[in-house]
């Protein structure tokens, strides 16, 4: 990984289009700006991973459980 | 007309009407970007989104309005840019459901819906930022509620031959348009 320091308003460019920029320090946290070609996807990392891991564990959804459901609805629909 | 193979449903008879292209995948899996719907004749209310590349993978998905009557999608230029929207188009929004052994425990992701233009048929995962909206939302109340109501309206609901076949994309109705933009 790259590391590179910067001063709060200082950017860092990355290829023609995205600039980060560092907009403010307040004890341990950081407030980052970007700019971005409109059709970049920006996520923060922990909520891309829920949902990274969520899409795996959807397509666990075994077809034993999907028979499980359909005798369930029937059960539901007898009263 | 093209063949989808399927390790769930077997091999479904596809045309271009029925896929639905994701620039960039769902998320994670940026490889797959060719899917189908898949509905079934036992159960009407989930519908699958089948990989074209890959037998294996097949999302269960439902409509958000059974899990959530007030959701607010709110699309970034970047999802728009992926469904390639002009104004006009209609888009559907699906939530991907997870259904573990158990089916009590079973969640739906109100966090990360898809999202798909059906004009163009193009689709994207999009992430909203409501901090309240949860990737695991427990969904199984809402779940055996609309079951019951459907039940009330159809007696034949999962009776009969099981059958599998793909959603004309271009045909479906949408109404939850006014969530587009």
């Amino acid at each position: 990984m790259l590391v590179l320091t910067r001063k709060i308003s200082e950017t860092i460019t990355i290829d023609d289009h995205i600039k980060i920029t560092i907009v403010q320090i307040k004890g341990k946290q950081v407030r980052v700006g970007i700019d971005a070609p409109k059709e970049t996807k920006i996520y923060r990392e922990e909520v891309y991973t829920a949902i990274q891991e969520e899409n795996r564990a959807a397509l666990q959804s075994m077809s034993s459980d999907m028979a499980k459901l359909k005798t369930h609805n029937i059960k539901k629909t007898g009263t | 007309m093209k063949q989808v193979t399927t390790k769930r449903f077997g091999n479904i008879d596809a045309n271009e009407d029925h896929y639905i292209r994701f620039k960039d995948g769902m998320i994670g899996m940026s490889v797959l970007k060719q899917y189908i719907l898949v509905e079934s004749s036992s159960y009407p209310l989930i519908l699958w989104l089948q990989s074209c590349q890959d037998s294996g993978i097949a999302f269960p998905v439902m409509e958000p309005a059974f899990f959530k009557r007030d959701y607010k999608i709110h699309m970034t230029d970047a999802d728009r840019a992926c469904l390639k929207f002009e104004e006009g188009d209609r888009i559907k929004f699906f939530v991907v459901m997870t259904i573990p052994e158990n089916i009590e425990d079973m969640t739906v992701n109100l966090k990360a819906p898809v999202a798909i233009n059906l004009d163009k048929g193009t689709a994207t995962q999009v992430v909203l930022q409501d901090k309240d909206l949860l990737v695991r939302t427990p969904a199984y109340v809402d779940f055996v509620k609309v079951i019951a109501q459907i039940s009330d309206e159809s007696n034949d609901f999962g009776q009969g031959e099981e059958s599998w076949s793909p959603v004309s994309i271009s045909g479906r109705e949408t109404e939850l348009l006014e969530a587009a933009v």
